[in-house]
């Protein structure tokens, strides 16, 4: 799409599956993958004279992440009936806040992969009841009510989107909030978090144009391939003067290209109103006041932070911000003394890879924090080298031994003596002579050779800066 | 009076289906109910904000803890049609 001619709006709605132990208005259990209707009862199946009650951790769970965007929080916040005709919920209405939501009028900061921070506005956030599953057959629907009524989050930003960039970075930053914030896990893939985009094109300066929504978008690479083809389908029908309809389109992942849904007759009439059996919800100062201890640093705020206070470049940052997990982890260890820059570098490299070989959570693994700090201590005084140190890291992971356990075991205590090492030093040497001549000759290339030779032969246990300095010694 | 249109539209929200003497029969009915609802429109509510709730209880909330007996079961067996453990209604596709 040519952006010299063509301006982009992108508004999100985003849905979210919140963490709770019961549904939203009965206490059946909201779990995933349990046999079908299991956790259903006359409340979510809409039983003639069951009256459904407000969990109150969704509440506080939706009012948290309102606060975390930002949001005013409505002083009273009102249950409405959604009313259409699905089976996909038993009552026939899906309850909802309309009018009256959770939160209004939040922002999001997100930073770009250019390095800038784009803000962007948020409309409003309401919780709702999650529907049904269904499969459809021949002979009938068949329906799965354990997700009946289980809380929903749902997110609407302004169109303050201009590029399918902005909307992936804005997707992976909105998923590490939630993660922060223990209130969904934020898994696009399973549906956790589902997103849908609002997309209109208009040539520069005309405001914006025909809104098309793009459904059934399961990660946010999708949402900004969605996005980018939706740019270019109606970049082309304005250039050729076709009208643009407003209508619903859902994302083919395998064709990447949207397609439009069957479009309904007549517009979506909801006749929302109060739900009767519930209770407005007053967002009390107690209330807040319990919500603002609950909030924690933002990933971006905390990435920032970590910039500035341990003096790490923005890509580790980023990295060790990613999940508040292992930002804590980082964070605890330089607390109980490591040397931060050493600490990220092990984490960011072989800690991570030993941890994804193994399919492990940092705070779940065997490499707790003492032990990590035991690790990064044992390099830093000398007692075994970088190289022994991955062996043994890979060890604590796998076996759940303690590294001086591990050292000891396996005498992996690094040599430094030049009484042992020097013997080791001298065979190499008069097995090398081709090579000692040349850094004879001046050509010091074959040191880094000859230190590899002697550290093979004291099977990797030599202090590689102790060989270093008998070789030259030795040479000389 | 209530326009034709705006009853149709109505009935079709509710799954009705209307021949032409239901639908005129309906719309009178239906126009007296709302002329009596319409007497409403003479109170003055200015200054008043939007009553939800008659009985106002703010705040009823649940713990959340999950129910230890289930009624799943049963509630299956009261299903007119099923599939397993699936409750089975005409095809909505």
């Amino acid at each position: 799409m040519d952006k010299t001619i063509f301006e982009t709006f992108i508004g999100l709605e985003i849905h979210i599956q919140l963490i709770t132990k019961t549904k939203i208005f009965c206490n059946c259990r909201n779990s995933f993958g349990d046999p079908p209707n299991t956790n259903i009862c006359p409340v979510c199946m809409g039983y003639p004279g069951a009256l459904p009650a407000l969990n109150k951790e969704a509440a506080k769970k939706a009012c948290l992440l309102c606060l975390a965007l930002k949001c005013k929080l409505n002083e009273k916040a009102v249950f409405d009936r959604k009313n259409y005709f699905y089976p996909d919920l038993p009552n026939n209405y899906q309850i909802t806040q309309f009018e009256f939501p959770f939160g209004i009028e939040g922002s999001v900061d997100t930073a770009l992969p250019d390095g800038s921070i784009k803000t962007v506005r948020i409309h409003e956030a309401h919780l709702e009841e999650d529907a049904g599953k269904m499969i459809h057959d021949r002979i009938g629907s068949m329906c799965d009510f354990n997700r009946a009524g289980t809380p929903l989050l749902e997110v609407v930003t302004k169109p303050d989107f201009k590029t399918g960039e902005e909307v992936e970075a804005f997707l992976l930053n909105f998923r590490r909030i939630i993660r922060y914030l223990g209130v969904s896990d934020g898994n696009m893939e399973e549906g956790s978090m589902r997103c849908d985009a609002n997309v209109s094109i208009n040539y520069i300066g005309k405001g914006l144009g025909k809104r098309v929504e793009v459904k059934n978008l399961n990660s946010s690479r999708n949402v900004k391939l969605a996005i980018q083809h939706e740019e270019q389908r109606q970049a082309k029908l304005l250039k050729a003067g076709e009208p643009i309809l407003q209508e619903t389109r859902l994302w083919d992942d395998d064709k990447k290209r949207t397609e439009s849904m069957r479009s309904k007759e007549d517009a979506n009439d909801y006749r929302y109103f109060p739900d009767p059996d519930l209770p407005p919800f007053a967002t009390t100062p107690e209330f807040i006041a319990e919500l603002k201890s609950m909030l924690v640093e933002l990933p971006l705020a905390r990435r920032n932070r970590f910039m500035s206070e341990y003096n790490l470049i923005q890509d580790t940052a980023e990295f060790l911000t990613e999940e508040k997990d292992k930002a804590d982890y980082f964070e605890e260890a330089c607390k109980k003394g490591a040397d931060p820059q050493n600490a990220a570098a092990w984490l960011k490299g072989d800690v991570t890879k030993v941890l994804n070989r193994e399919k492990m959570e940092i705070l779940s693994s065997p490499l707790d924090i003492g032990r990590f700090i035991m690790l990064l201590d044992f390099v830093e005084k000398g007692k075994i080298n970088g190289q022994t140190a991955k062996k043994v890291l890979d060890i604590i992971i796998t076996e759940n031994k303690n590294p001086e356990d591990i050292i000891k075991e396996n005498n992996w205590e690094q040599v430094d003596d030049s009484d042992s090492l020097m013997p080791v030093v001298e065979k190499v040497l008069a097995e090398s002579a081709a090579a000692v001549n040349q850094i004879k000759a001046g050509d010091m290339k074959p040191v880094g050779f000859l230190i590899g030779q002697v550290m093979k032969n004291s099977g990797g246990k030599a202090d590689p800066k102790k060989v270093k300095e008998l070789i030259m010694e030795k040479i000389k | 009076m209530l326009k034709k249109e705006e009853l149709l539209i109505t009935a079709s929200l509710a799954r009705l289906e209307l021949d032409e003497t239901e639908a005129e029969k309906l719309n009178q009915a239906a126009s007296q109910m709302i002329e009596y609802f319409a007497l409403m429109d003479k109170v003055d509510v200015e200054n008043l904000s939007p009553t939800t709730h008659a009985l106002v209880k703010e705040n009823r909330t649940r713990e959340d803890i999950p129910a230890e007996i289930s009624l799943a079961d049963k509630m299956i067996e009261n299903a007119p049609e099923k599939e397993g453990r699936f409750i089975v209604v005409p095809n909505v596709l």
